[in-house]
């Protein structure tokens, strides 16, 4: 199981092209320290996860907002459909759009 | 020209393209709630294969993608000049086809296929992008369209990993 602080450091450490061992020796750990907190198996701080970002010469964009769930509650339902599945959804859906914004309705 | 996915893909694998499918429909992939209507793929960066891929888009009858000229801007490509260009937004019979050799925050196919999920679609063999590096990718670019669209395919990022 990851983390979304792991998933930010992995994303950070990939965007910057580094090895987890290269991260280390910038962060002054051991590559398992890296991957433990990109795996979740260790849990990153805020503050872990903005110095790693940094140490990959990237910054960390923090906003509080409202929250919105409806597109979340969208994908919940695709959860069932396997990948082909949601692909073809997926034309239905642009085909019926298409037909909307050609003015002939869904 | 609505996406026909199926044929596209069987074009490609049919000339041996190696390539790797991005963005927003690799992301429906992977579910994500956000249709899109056009399909990105990141080709292997070698002259044999823009080679292959040259031959593919001919099969295609790719065209060039320009707002003022709704039925596209006919060019001439080889496997030099798709490579020297990079990122090439096409129109083709199958439905419009964006190429990035080098998409914005990866190195490339190598970096991509790397942990992109192998499977068969519509009879087809594909590599498709990892959702974490199609996050990675649009968080880089982080074009409003993707700003749009980033803290959902965060979430069910997340909720993958819990699952």
């Amino acid at each position: 199981m990851t983390t979304v602080a792991g998933d930010l450091i992995h994303e950070g450490r990939r965007r910057a092209g580094l090895t987890q061992t290269q991260l280390a020796e910038r962060a002054g750990t051991t590559q398992s320290g890296i991957a433990r907190w990109e795996s979740g198996r260790t849990a990153a701080s805020l503050d872990d996860v903005l110095r790693l970002l940094r140490l990959c010469d990237l910054d960390l964009e923090l906003a509080v907002v409202p929250r919105d769930v409806s597109d979340l509650a969208q994908a919940e339902r695709l959860r069932e459909l396997s990948g082909q599945e949601r692909l073809e959804r997926n034309a239905r859906i642009v085909r019926q759009l298409r037909a909307l914004r050609d003015g002939h309705g869904a | 020209m609505e996406l026909d996915l199926a044929r596209l893909l069987a074009v490609l694998h049919q000339h041996g393209v190696e390539y790797v499918l991005i963005g927003g429909m690799a992301a429906l992939y992977h579910g994500s709630p956000f249709p899109t209507e056009d399909a990105d793929i990141t080709p292997r960066a070698t002259a044999a294969n823009a080679d292959r891929l040259s031959a593919a888009l001919n099969d295609l009858n790719a065209r060039i993608r320009a707002d003022a000229v709704p039925e596209g801007l006919p060019f001439s490509h080889d496997g030099t000049s798709l490579l020297d260009a990079g990122v090439w937004n096409l129109m083709t019979d199958a439905g419009d086809l964006d190429i990035s050799f080098r998409p914005t925050g990866t190195e490339g196919f190598s970096d991509l296929v790397r942990d992109a999920e192998s499977t068969v679609l519509f009879d087809v063999p594909v590599e498709v992008a990892s959702l974490a590096d199609v996050v990675r990718s649009k968080q880089a670019a982080n074009r409003p369209k993707d700003q749009r669209v980033l803290p959902t395919l965060r979430e069910i990022l997340a909720r993958r990993n819990d699952g």
